[in-house]
């Protein structure tokens, strides 16, 4: 499985390019980088490398489906994949962030919105755990307008500035975890069951 | 001797198409050229062997294990080369193969790198700098690297010059030496055929309209030419096709002793090319 998301890793470097783009205009939509800002740029930008990574499988799936490459593995590299792209997000929106800090933003600030990062991490995984069964069940192409629906989602809660999105404090850490991978599970369970339906 | 790929009353539908019932078998060591008009079920027949395609009926057996209760064992000993690349283009060769062979047990890199260096392949190019008989010619040094018992072609050869060409048929005839190797080898370009395959199954509309070995091939059926006026009632029990033109008919003939004696001379009876028996077979009167 590591050699898949070897895979995905080295395709994300034409992503560069665009999450360039991405932090640019993070930068207009976000003047100042508040918590709620990691939180919505960690999500975004991790989002954006799933879908990306969904785009070049058009590919892939006539050539893994043709290798002796069990499919649960083929699924598994993609769950497997969020946590990487969490990293790059995380680095990002901090690169972000030390930038900011050369416009005045000071850096105490930037480490205390960067407390709230996790909420980011939990809204990418609830993403993915939407988008790759979508993915698996229809193909890339019907799961452009998932990722269409995912962003007008996404900007709605941009816009209008929902605090709820950080996590209300008091929530134990373990129940969250085991939430997290219980979410997990199922949205890889649908999704395999999906993919082995599938036929290409 | 076992066969090494046997398909079985395959069914297969779709919307305005269906996989008939079809039934074939290839014996191990031997080229089997795949043939038939664009449409008529190559790539969905290949696709089911692959188990790309999900099986509706019937049976399908490579190495004599079903194709689908052990399907990771036998894509291990297999080595696939379709129409379309399916390589991600933004890779190199080199990332590209670093992926893919470490899920083949039978990996070898002294193969894999005689193979790119012989075609010439450069390691360090993105593929999709490549032309399409540079990607072929990818998938084939892929194909060939992890000892594969069953060589799996989807028009491999189309669309490429008759150079390249040449050389991908050079490398299966070599392959074939290996006794231990077969390929299927889907083509609409009979010519390629001609060259190398020792049976031939002809597929259209979905039905297998014949699947034997090129001789029998060759001694079954004739071309015929001749002046319009033998196309009498006499002959045309032996006809399987036919075209006329002003000059006179050609057609193909099953029984060239009988349809020899026939004619008494009056009519040339050559050899036909598997694209003649492959137009006539599915065309029946040409227009």
């Amino acid at each position: 499985m590591k050699h898949l998301l070897l895979k995905d890793l080295l395709l994300q470097k034409r992503s560069l390019g665009v999450l360039g783009i991405y932090v640019v205009v993070l930068a207009f939509v976000l003047p100042k980088l508040g918590r709620i800002h990691v939180v919505y740029g960690v999500s975004m930008i991790g989002s954006a490398l799933l879908m990306f990574s969904a785009t070049w499988e058009d590919l892939g799936n006539m050539l893994w489906n043709s290798m002796p490459v069990p499919k649960w593995k083929l699924v598994g590299a993609k769950y497997l994949a969020i946590f990487a792209y969490m990293g790059a997000a995380m680095a990002l929106i901090f690169l972000f962030g030390l930038i900011s800090v050369l416009f005045g933003t000071s850096l105490a600030d930037v480490i205390v919105s960067f407390s709230h990062a996790w909420s980011g991490l939990l809204m990418l995984i609830l993403i993915a755990c939407m988008y790759w069964p979508a993915y698996f069940s229809l193909g890339p192409a019907a799961a452009r307008y998932a990722n269409i629906i995912l962003y007008i989602i996404l900007l709605y809660w941009l816009r209008s500035g929902h605090q709820y999105l950080i996590l209300p404090v008091g929530v134990s850490p373990i129940l969250l975890v085991a939430g997290v991978l219980l979410v997990l599970a199922l949205s890889f369970i649908v999704s395999l069951h999906f993919y082995r339906r599938r036929e290409f | 001797m076992e066969s090494i790929l046997e398909l079985r009353n395959v069914v297969k539908n779709f919307t305005g198409f269906k996989i008939n019932g079809i039934s074939f078998s290839l014996e191990p060591g031997y080229i089997m050229g795949f043939i038939g008009a664009n449409g008529s079920g190559k790539t969905t027949t290949i696709k089911l062997i692959m188990n790309l395609l999900h099986l509706e009926m019937g049976e399908i057996k490579v190495f004599g294990l079903d194709s689908r209760q052990h399907e990771q064992q036998i894509k291990q000993r297999i080595g696939f080369v379709y129409d379309d690349n399916h390589f991600y283009e933004e890779l190199t060769i080199t990332q590209m193969t670093k992926v893919l062979a470490p899920f083949y047990k039978k990996w070898d890199w002294n193969t894999y790198n005689r193979y790119i260096h012989r075609f010439g392949l450069p390691s360090n190019k993105k593929i999709k700098t490549f032309s399409r008989g540079m990607k072929m010619k990818y998938a084939l040094a892929v194909a060939l690297s992890h000892k594969a018992e069953l060589l799996i072609m989807d028009e491999p050869t189309s669309g490429l010059d008759p150079i390249v060409r040449s050389e991908i048929l050079d490398i299966l005839s070599e392959v074939i030496l290996d006794e231990r190797c077969s390929v299927l080898f889907s083509s609409h370009i009979t010519s390629d055929l001609d060259r190398i395959a020792d049976y031939v199954t002809l597929i259209h509309n979905g039905t297998i309209l014949f699947s034997t070995s090129k001789e029998e091939l060759f001694e079954k059926y004739s071309l015929v030419k001749g002046e319009r006026s033998l196309l009498g009632e006499n002959l045309r029990p032996y006809l399987v096709g036919y075209r006329e033109s002003q000059f006179g008919f050609e057609g193909l003939v099953t029984d060239k002793a009988a349809v020899q004696a026939m004619l008494n001379g009056n009519a040339l009876l050559e050899r036909p090319t598997l694209e003649d028996i492959m137009l006539y077979c599915t065309r029946g009167r040409a227009v």
